[in-house]
C-alpha cells in the first residue's frame, strides 16, 4: 500500500513541476530490519522511510533518490557524520553550503518540512530575508542545531 | 543551506528517546545549538537567527 495518498500525489507533482528548479538528490542512509527482537530496542523506521521517499522520487524527474546501508558503508556514514538511522540528508554538496538534514521518519507534519526544504533546494533560495542571510554569513565556525519535533 | 558551516538536523523525538532524554525535551519544537544554546517553541525568523547566533558568540571576557 501507498504511504503518499492518490490525492496528495496529485497535489505533490503539481508543485513539484510548478515549482523545482535545478535537480536534487535525496541521501538516506539506513539500517536494514533486525529479524531478532531486543528489548528495550525499538525497531527502526529505515524501512517505512524508504520506501515514503521511493514514492516522494517517483513524483518528478528532477528528483532522485540514493540509499545506503550504514552497515555495509561504515566509511561513508562517518564521512556524513551519520550515527542515527534513518538519516535523510536533503542535497548534495554542489547545491547547498550547510546540511540540512532529517532523522527518524518524516511523516505527519514533519513530511511537509521536507517537501518545503526540497524545493527550497532546487530553488537555491533558503526564504529567508537579506537581513537573516548577512547575519548568518558572519558564522566562521560550525553551528549544529537540533530541531526535536514529533509527526503531529 | 545558507552556511558551510551550519549544519541543521531535524529529529523525530518519539522515535529517539534516548536523545530526547539526554536533551531533556518535554515540548516541542526544542531546539538546542552546539550543545549551548537551548529554546523552545517556534520563533519569527529574526529572533530565532538571534537565539541560535548566541551559540558562537563570544562571551565577553
Amino acid at each position: 500500500m501507498a504511504f503518499i495518498s492518490l490525492q496528495d500525489q496529485e497535489y505533490l507533482r503539481r508543485r513539484f513541476a510548478d515549482e523545482l528548479d535545478q535537480p536534487v538528490k535525496l541521501i538516506l542512509f539506513v539500517r536494514p530490519d533486525l529479524r531478532l527482537f531486543i528489548p528495550g530496542q525499538q525497531p527502526g523506521t529505515s524501512r517505512e522511510t524508504r520506501q515514503l521517499l521511493e514514492e516522494l522520487v517517483a513524483l518528478s524527474e528532477k528528483l532522485s533518490l540514493e540509499v545506503h546501508d550504514v552497515t555495509a558503508e561504515p566509511e561513508l556514514a562517518r564521512q556524513h557524520n551519520v550515527t542515527l538511522t534513518p538519516t535523510l540528508i536533503m542535497g548534495d554538496a554542489t547545491q547547498r553550503k550547510g546540511t540540512p538534514r532529517f532523522i527518524g521518519s518524516p511523516s505527519g507534519y514533519e513530511f511537509l518540512t521536507v517537501v518545503e526544504d526540497i524545493i527550497d533546494l532546487s530553488k537555491g533560495d533558503p526564504g529567508l530575508s537579506e537581513e537573516t542571510l548577512t547575519r548568518l554569513a558572519t558564522v566562521t565556525e560550525p553551528l549544529h542545531i537540533l530541531v526535536f519535533t514529533t509527526p503531529t | 543551506m545558507a552556511n558551510e558551516h551550519i549544519t541543521a538536523d531535524v529529529i523525530e523525538a518519539t522515535e529517539f528517546p534516548e536523545l530526547a532524554d539526554r536533551y531533556q525535551v518535554m515540548a516541542v519544537p526544542k531546539i538546542v545549538v552546539n550543545d549551548r544554546v537551548e529554546f523552545v517553541g517556534a520563533l519569527p525568523e529574526a529572533q530565532f537567527v538571534q537565539q541560535v547566533l548566541r551559540a558562537v558568540q563570544r562571551q565577553p571576557t
